[in-house]
């Protein structure tokens, strides 16, 4: 979709790890150790075509895979470093009243569960007449 | 560095409007893009 829209669109992730899956949390707190040494994009796209394979040493084995500093990693992520920030982004979550992943805000238009990509396209085509007027 | 912004809202419409926060390191794509998806997701 970024392509496509060819720099008139933007994404953000924001974390939110369900509380039943056990362990989401960890994965998320992961993803930001890697986004500290600039590879949160690449361990984003590691973690979805893994999932739900997320045990310490498999997530450790993901940063090990795409060059990571081991060490550096493996501290970030056994001193929980990012788990304020993860919890920070799931309150801020709760607070615009997410309740389900995934769901997403599009200009801030809510747009809740996995769409078709026409969907996207829609609400995409509408946020750009909005920003046009 | 993070970034906040408001989420917008209908004009007619004036709840409390909740910050989000962008984190560059976890976003794609310029920030003078006319429209942003934040995205709230799990791994598992």
């Amino acid at each position: 979709m970024l392509k496509e829209y060819d720099g008139r669109v933007r994404l953000v992730f924001r974390d939110f790890p369900l509380p039943y899956h056990d362990l989401a949390m960890a994965a998320h707190e992961a993803a930001r150790c890697a986004g500290a040494q600039n590879r949160y994009w690449a361990y984003h796209d590691r973690l979805f075509e893994r999932q739900p394979s997320f045990q310490r040493d498999e997530l450790i084995g993901y940063a090990i895979d795409l060059g990571l500093d081991r060490e550096r990693f493996t501290r970030c992520v056994d001193d929980h470093q990012q788990r304020p920030a993860v919890q920070a982004s799931l309150a801020e979550g709760r607070a615009l009243g997410v309740a389900s992943t995934p769901t997403f805000f599009v200009n801030g238009s809510p747009l809740i569960g996995a769409q078709p990509i026409e969907a996207f396209r829609d609400a995409i085509n509408e946020a750009l007449q909005r920003s046009t007027r | 560095m993070l970034v906040t912004f408001m989420l917008a809202v209908t004009a007619d419409v004036a709840p409390a409007q909740p910050r989000v926060t962008i984190e560059p390191t976890m976003a794609k794509g310029p920030e003078s893009a006319a429209v942003t998806i934040v995205e709230f997701s799990d791994f598992q």
